[in-house]
């Protein structure tokens, strides 16, 4: 495997995608460093399947430039590891012939593709399906099939799109395992979600798309710097006081409104410019309180307040 | 930066290509359908005479001929001993090889049996004769029914006769002994006549005859109408039947890798033309197992019926070449009609053009059989995709050659005509292989194809 010097994985330049009349990517610019765990996010249809599409040179952009790994994005091809959005597999073929032939076409010898099927579905709590025909698995199990089959060749950039989808809780723990032991032995990592909590959990760097377009690309943390926290989370010390609590809280200077949240929790949200501590004091000295804190800033919010509208409905979250 | 070498092409091409064949070919359904059934015909047909029963019970016994006229039994039994013989002091009268076989067949139904003829003149002891034969004393009693003429009663010609057997007698001893019976009657009655049977035999037997085609070059081959009509259409339809299975299995592949979405998988690693070349070829691989299965079938077939000779390695050459040809072209097409569509039945309507084409041979079968090197022969071959099945029609069953200068020019023509196809066809895969939801119009197809 040959490794390139460059220090971005991904270099996109000036990339416009069109299906017919409709602009899926607009003049794209993106750089993604190498060994970066990297989320991309947005809605459904704002673009970021194509732009991963475009990465994996399975689509080609009609205008603008786009590099992989320091070669055109076919060169690169087999340093590349994709679990596609839409999942397939051959039904009936067995999961064993499956990860070899995929092996192969990523450029293994048979033997190491053989040696490494088996020890990834190993790793991914797959013991025994190496014989079975994939159309016997379940539908998290051929989603972790299809993941050993995107990383057993050892990719230097690991692109996923939506790879948590349909998955349970214990599968989303075990791929989210694998993912961080990839990305820790060096690898860059991208990955598509429309979900920003898992983004958030995974990730150190951001992409946003919204409608073709990308309208954040920044480090998490730099992101949570530069959006201010403006929601405070206040908990009345006796319960049952919320009402009364409610109404002293409005009063203070620089509260814009005060909403109910879970159980007795009071949710403040504050005017722009307002120092939280300021009013975390305030609220304090107003009654007693169980617990006070600052919200930490959401993705959800950061779209919010970047875009004027939600990504997906809040109950969508997990 | 690196680019992928040539080698790494091809070996991913040979990966998919290896798939295809061992997925296709490797399975119960394709080893029974494919291999099995003519594995089984060929062994059967080598068993057969193996396995059928050696004949019949050997008969024992006598026949008992009622002739008042006293004339059949002498030319009755002496057929019945022939018949009886081992056959080793034939006098190869039998006109031809298939008259040897049948001969050969009937001594087969008499193995074994002691039969001897008695003649009875007088027809009064006719039901003491059938006594003998319920009894199981006698194996049948043949009744000659004559007319009158001067002699008197039961001295005229032969009007009919009546085989009158035992209730157990085999249906296949039976229907030897009633030839056997004609053919004595005959004999009496050309006898009666004053002829000679033997040079009434000669008399009507026709003289070695042929017929010579001549062209109007000088030349002059002999006409040969099997090799004519049969030997053409065995290979055109081995052609078509070994390209038509193998590209549809390329076609079903298609769809189904796009159905299960498996497609995107397969194009992260590889690209649209590796992937269809892999495909192309794993099932011309296919293809070809077809053609050794049901070719090599057809000619243990002529090997057995010592007509060889219809079939020269040169015919066999230009099958190999023409089914290059054909099978890239169609399976072509059909890797694109799979490319453009995610479910069979949306493949129907695209597949119809195709399918159309691919009927006109079997309707310019006869037509370019009577005049392989006439105007539409000539023409036909020049028709993508058409041209080898109407060349291997006319190369295979034309008494007079085709000219060099045609099969050249069609070699050359319907390969640059099948590059053609295939450029075409993987215009059409790299964009249908993406594409979900309705099948293309043909104006879609011609925007894939214009497509940068």
């Amino acid at each position: 495997m040959t490794t390139s010097t460059t220090t971005s994985s991904i270099r996109i330049r000036g990339v416009v995608k069109r299906f017919g009349p409709t602009v899926a990517v607009d003049h794209l610019d993106l750089e993604i460093p190498r060994g970066t765990l990297c989320g991309v996010l947005g809605p459904n249809g704002a673009g970021k399947s194509t732009t991963i599409r475009m990465i994996m040179s399975i689509i080609h952009p009609d205008e603008g430039e786009l590099e992989v790994l320091g070669a055109d994005a076919l060169s690169a091809k087999d340093r590349i590891g994709y679990l596609p959005e839409e999942r397939g597999l051959y039904r009936k073929m067995k999961v064993g012939e499956f990860l070899r032939y995929v092996g192969r076409l990523k450029g293994l010898a048979s033997r190491d593709a053989r040696d490494r099927s088996a020890a990834w579905l190993d790793r991914l709590e797959l013991p025994g399906v190496l014989g079975k025909r994939c159309e016997e698995l379940s539908k998290g199990m051929q989603q972790k099939v299809q993941f050993a089959a995107a990383v057993m060749h050892e990719p230097e950039l690991l692109i996923l799109d939506e790879p948590f989808s349909g998955l349970d809780p214990v599968n989303v723990r075990t791929l989210t395992r694998a993912l961080r032991e990839i990305h820790a032995s060096g690898t860059t990592v991208l990955f598509s979600t429309h979900l920003m909590n898992q983004a958030e959990a995974l990730c150190d760097r951001i992409v946003l798309f919204h409608r073709g377009r990308k309208i954040l690309d920044e480090p998490l943390a730099s992101i949570r710097n530069r959006f201010d926290p403006r929601t405070l989370l206040v908990e009345p010390a006796d319960a049952g006081t919320s009402d009364r609590l409610r109404e002293r809280l409005e009063a203070l200077e620089g509260v814009e409104a005060v909403e109910f949240g879970t159980g007795d929790e009071l949710v403040l949200r504050l005017a722009d410019g307002v120092a939280p501590a300021g009013v975390l004091g305030a609220a304090a000295a107003a009654a007693p309180l169980r617990s006070a804190s600052v919200r930490s800033v959401s993705l959800d919010d950061v779209f919010v307040d970047l875009v004027g509208e939600r990504t997906v409905p809040a109950e969508a979250n997990p | 930066m690196s680019r992928p070498t040539l080698t790494g092409w091809w070996r991913r091409t040979a990966s998919v290509a290896m798939r295809e064949f061992v997925q296709t070919v490797f399975t119960k359904a394709f080893l029974l359908s494919v291999v099995a059934l003519p594995l089984i015909g060929v062994v059967g047909f080598a068993l057969i005479p193996l396995l059928l029963p050696e004949g019949p019970p050997p008969l024992r016994g006598e026949i008992v001929v009622v002739d008042p006229g006293e004339e059949m039994a002498t030319p009755f039994e002496r057929r019945l001993d022939r018949m009886l013989g081992d056959g080793a002091g034939d006098d190869g009268t039998a006109p031809d090889a298939i008259a040897r076989f049948i001969e050969s067949n009937e001594r087969a139904v008499l193995a074994g049996s002691e039969v001897t003829v008695r003649l009875e003149e007088d027809a009064s002891r006719l039901d003491d004769a059938k006594d003998q034969v319920r009894n199981g004393d006698a194996v049948a009693v043949l009744e000659v029914r004559r007319g009158e003429d001067d002699a008197g009663a039961g001295a005229g010609p032969i009007e009919s006769w009546v085989m009158n057997i035992r209730s157990d007698l085999p249906a296949r001893q039976v229907m030897l002994l009633e030839r056997l019976a004609d053919a004595a009657a005959v004999e009496v009655q050309v006898e009666r006549a004053g002829e000679d049977l033997g040079r009434l035999r000669s008399l009507m037997d026709p003289p070695p005859g042929r017929t010579m085609r001549l062209s109007e070059g000088g030349g002059e081959a002999p006409e040969q109408v099997e090799a004519k009509m049969l030997v053409p259409m065995g290979f055109m339809m081995l052609l078509w039947v070994s390209v038509i299975t193998s590209a549809n299995y390329l076609l079903m592949s298609t769809i189904e890798e796009k159905s299960n979405r498996v497609m995107e998988v397969l194009l992260s690693a590889i690209s649209p033309m590796q992937l269809m070349a892999g495909k192309i070829l794993g099932y011309g691989l296919v293809g070809a197992i077809l053609v050794a299965a049901y070719g090599g079938l057809a000619i243990a077939g002529l090997a057995a019926a010592t007509m060889l000779d219809l079939v020269p390695a040169s015919h066999l050459l230009l099958f190999a070449v023409y089914f290059v040809m054909a099978y890239f072209t169609i399976a072509s097409l059909l890797a694109a009609v799979g490319s453009a569509v995610t479910e069979l039945r949306d493949a129907q309507s695209l597949m119809g053009p195709v399918m159309l084409v691919m009927v006109v041979p079997l309707i310019l079968w006869l037509p370019i059989s009577e005049d392989p090197n006439g105007v539409l022969a000539t023409v036909a071959s020049f028709v993508p995709p058409l041209t080898p099945f109407v060349m291997i029609l006319r190369t295979t069953g034309s008494a007079e050659p085709v000219a060099i200068w045609q099969i050249v020019a069609t070699i050359l023509w319907g390969t640059a005509t099948t590059v053609g196809f295939v450029w075409l066809a993987a215009r059409i895969f790299r964009v249908g292989v993406l594409m979900q939801g309705k099948p293309p119009t043909p104006l879609e197809l011609l925007r894939w194809i214009r497509r940068r």
